[in-house]
């Protein structure tokens, strides 16, 4: 008998002593757990909406400077009393500029008036909106 | 999957091991493994792809028990109870001490080429290995084994000769 011949007999041999045990799906499926099916679905759903969000977040970060500040001018009531400079969103909404150099208005007060720059095209757009 | 293929794993796994609680353990960790798995598998494949599983436990579980170092041959490493050992022949048991006594990769080359029927390609998929290695691991664990046993053999010979004379 060869010695391929003797390995085949030999090892057929040794697997056929081994008795799988009776329980063994049972100990697969607690090790398992009820939960497990779940709990991927959980992770996967979680990372998802994690992925979303950064995804929104970009998004928002690369385009909020063009859609946000279109136009210069005052705050209603602000031309009279001529107490800020103020950016005016596309939605209507005013926000407070935070350069130092504070244009000044033609039509301002006195306090105002005596400020050392006056950018003419800004006066004219304010202007225009009152 | 498990009706058809659990009792085949646990052979295999516990020819490889030689540790038949270590093989039910081992094979089904591999159940586990595969778990969620098998369903974007090809039906025919995955038999094959369970069977790849036991074989990376049961070489992740020989390399943490420290078995990954070679072995003096052929030193009789029998952890079997003693009844497991009398069923078996003297034959049998001489192929197995030299099939244990071999290195890991060698071993688990003959356990799966003439135990469980595969072509070298598929030895080849299942330990992750080319197809040229397992040829170079088959061809030397065979003059392994056939030196040992046929030393074996010879000094059997010898003992029963001496016996006959005294």
């Amino acid at each position: 008998m060869s010695a391929e011949d003797r390995l085949r007999r030999a090892l057929e041999e040794r697997a056929s002593t081994v008795e799988p045990s009776v329980d063994a799906w049972a100990t697969i499926s607690s090790r398992r757990g009820p939960g497990s099916g779940l709990r991927s679905w959980i992770l996967a759903a979680v990372a998802a909406l994690t992925a979303l969000a950064l995804a929104g977040g970009v998004l928002a970060l690369t385009r909020g400077d063009d859609a946000q500040q279109v136009t210069v001018g005052t705050a209603p009531g602000g031309l009279e009393s001529g107490s800020e400079i103020v950016a005016v969103t596309t939605d209507g909404r005013c926000r407070p500029l935070r350069s130092t150099r504070r244009p000044t208005l033609a039509r301002s007060s006195t306090r105002t008036a005596r400020r050392p720059s006056t950018s003419p095209s800004i006066a004219r757009l304010v202007r225009s909106m009152s | 999957m498990y009706r058809r293929s659990y009792a085949a794993m646990v052979r295999l796994a516990a020819v490889l091991l030689d540790d038949d609680h270590a093989a039910e353990e081992v094979t089904q960790d591999a159940f586990l493994a595969v778990d969620g798995h098998l369903a974007g598998v090809a039906p025919d494949a995955r038999h094959a792809y369970l069977r790849r599983a036991v074989v990376n436990e049961v070489r992740s579980r020989a390399r943490r028990a420290g078995r990954t170092k070679r072995r003096p041959v052929p030193l009789r490493v029998v952890e079997d109870s003693p009844e497991d050992v009398a069923v078996r022949d003297g034959e049998t048991e001489r192929v197995l001490a030299a099939v244990r006594a071999l290195p890991d990769r060698q071993r688990e080359c003959v356990v799966l080429r003439y135990y469980a029927q595969l072509g070298e390609r598929e030895i080849a998929d299942a330990l992750g290995v080319s197809g040229g290695s397992v040829k170079t691991h088959l061809h030397r664990a065979l003059r392994t084994l056939e030196a040992v046993l046929g030393e074996v053999e010879e000094a059997g010979a010898a003992e029963s000769d001496d016996g006959g004379v005294t």
